[in-house]
């Protein structure tokens, strides 16, 4: 006959113990490997903007991010960069230069782009596109969220990359081309991967997709 | 491949993840926005902590200091800047100033040091205020000389000197490096003008913009000093000229 055995107490405490920590364990195995969990879904048929045909959906890995486009600050280095978005020049091309904090870099097209990433000259490839002229006559307040375009290699020209400013930098007015500003979606920006000791990320995350809103919506 | 791996390695490494906005735009680590002249376009900065930096073949390093130190030589350093015109500067892509103690270039103690290239020119305040204003209108030279160097050929400079005069180069001589006024000039307003052909420039533009009595006294007793400070004018007057 079997008897029944009661738990000691000391045993029912361990036993809790045990839970509570199989438990922690798992959560948090579950919260860092998904470093999306708490970042707000942009869900663009849920927004209305005023000027469509200046906004910008960017898809990357931890949701959208909608920019909007200053035509007014800098006609021409807007006009090219969308040009470049319809083209679908963007998509699959790697966030190469993050600076945690401070600022994310994409856009090299030559040496970024996926599956044919090339670590010793990613930074200084070019695009198809000849290179244009800075615009940075305009007052513009670079805060944080704000889009620019990034100096080609030799310093004086643009060509495809392009930063976005994790947070303000007042120095840049006059240094750079002002493209837009973020207006929803920021907090995926900061979760983009960076390397531990380098500005150039080893095994960077990608832009899924780049698109002008008019684009999506048809 | 093994050796691929380790310049992979080298690459990550080199560009150590330091960069603020200031870092991004000059290349110089740890510094801080002390003022910002919009008139002039002129952006003061000063070290939040000593740093170290390589400006192309020279490692360059500079400490930080104490603020109302750097208060009194910021006051001063406008001051001086002031008497150019507002948009002199932009004109000859000048665009930072860094205030900080302790100035080294290559290992060697340096009163000022231009970096035309980063339109930076960084300058040590623990020079005396005599010699402060001159290391200013220096530096400011050595930033228009690169970008205007059209105007100030040193082939017809060379010519201005005694046939048998040397520039001493690469000396060690710290006597080499004084911005002491010559009591007898023959040709050079300081030792260190006689240094390089381009530090006999910026000293002439120096004394030209600093001691101005001095220079219109010395120009009658000196005639190479007198052709020297005509070309800096002439290479000046084209340089302030429209485009």
């Amino acid at each position: 006959m079997l008897t029944k055995i009661k738990q000691s107490k000391s045993e029912k405490i361990l036993l809790i113990f045990l839970i509570i920590l199989a438990i922690f364990a798992f959560s948090s195995f579950v919260l860092i490997k998904n470093k999306c969990l708490f970042v707000e879904k942009v869900k663009v048929d849920k927004l209305t903007f005023e000027n469509r045909e200046n906004i910008v959906v960017m898809n990357i890995n931890c949701g959208n991010v909608i920019i909007e486009l200053l035509p007014e600050v800098s006609p021409n280095a807007v006009a090219r960069f969308k040009n470049m978005i319809v083209n679908k020049e963007y998509d699959d091309v790697a966030f190469h230069r993050v600076v945690e904090n401070f600022l994310v870099q994409a856009g090299d097209l030559e040496f970024g782009k996926k599956g044919n990433i090339n670590y010793t000259y990613i930074g200084s490839g070019k695009s198809k596109y000849s290179l244009i002229k800075p615009e940075i006559d305009k007052t513009f307040d670079f805060k944080k969220g704000s889009v620019g375009f990034a100096k080609s290699k030799n310093g004086d020209m643009e060509d495809s990359e392009f930063f976005i400013l994790l947070s303000d930098a007042p120095l840049f007015e006059g240094e750079y081309t002002p493209l837009g500003k973020v207006t929803h979606g920021f907090t995926a920006l900061t979760k983009i991967k960076s390397g531990s000791k380098s500005e150039y990320v080893l095994r960077p995350e990608f832009i899924n997709s780049l698109r002008m809103l008019p684009e999506i919506s048809n | 491949m093994k050796l691929n791996i380790l310049i992979l390695l080298l690459f990550f490494t080199i560009f150590q993840s330091k960069a603020d906005q200031i870092y991004e735009l000059i290349k110089i680590p740890n510094l801080k926005i002390y003022q910002i002249d919009k008139e002039n376009n002129l952006r003061y900065l000063t070290p939040k902590k000593d740093f170290v930096t390589n400006s192309g073949i020279n490692n360059v390093s500079c400490k930080k200091s104490k603020n109302d130190k750097v208060e009194e030589k910021y006051i001063k350093t406008k001051n001086e800047l002031d008497d150019y015109k507002k948009t002199f500067f932009k004109k000859i892509k000048l665009k930072y100033i860094v205030l900080c103690e302790k100035l080294k270039v290559g290992e060697v103690n340096a009163l000022g040091f231009a970096n035309p290239k980063m339109e930076t020119i960084l300058l040590n305040i623990n020079v005396n205020n005599k010699n402060f204003e001159r290391v200013i209108h220096h530096e400011v030279f050595h930033i228009i000389e690169n970008n205007y160097k059209k105007f100030f050929p040193d082939t017809t400079w060379a010519k201005f000197n005694n046939p048998s005069f040397y520039y001493s180069g690469n000396s060690t001589n710290p006597e080499a490096f004084s911005l002491a006024k010559l009591s007898n000039t023959n040709g050079f307003f300081s030792e260190y003008a006689k240094y390089s052909i381009s530090e006999d420039m910026a000293e002439t533009f120096s004394f030209i913009n600093s001691r101005e009595k001095y220079v219109s006294e010395v120009i009658n007793l000196d005639k190479i000093l007198n052709k020297k400070v005509s070309f800096i004018k002439v290479g000046m007057s084209n340089v302030k000229k429209p485009l």
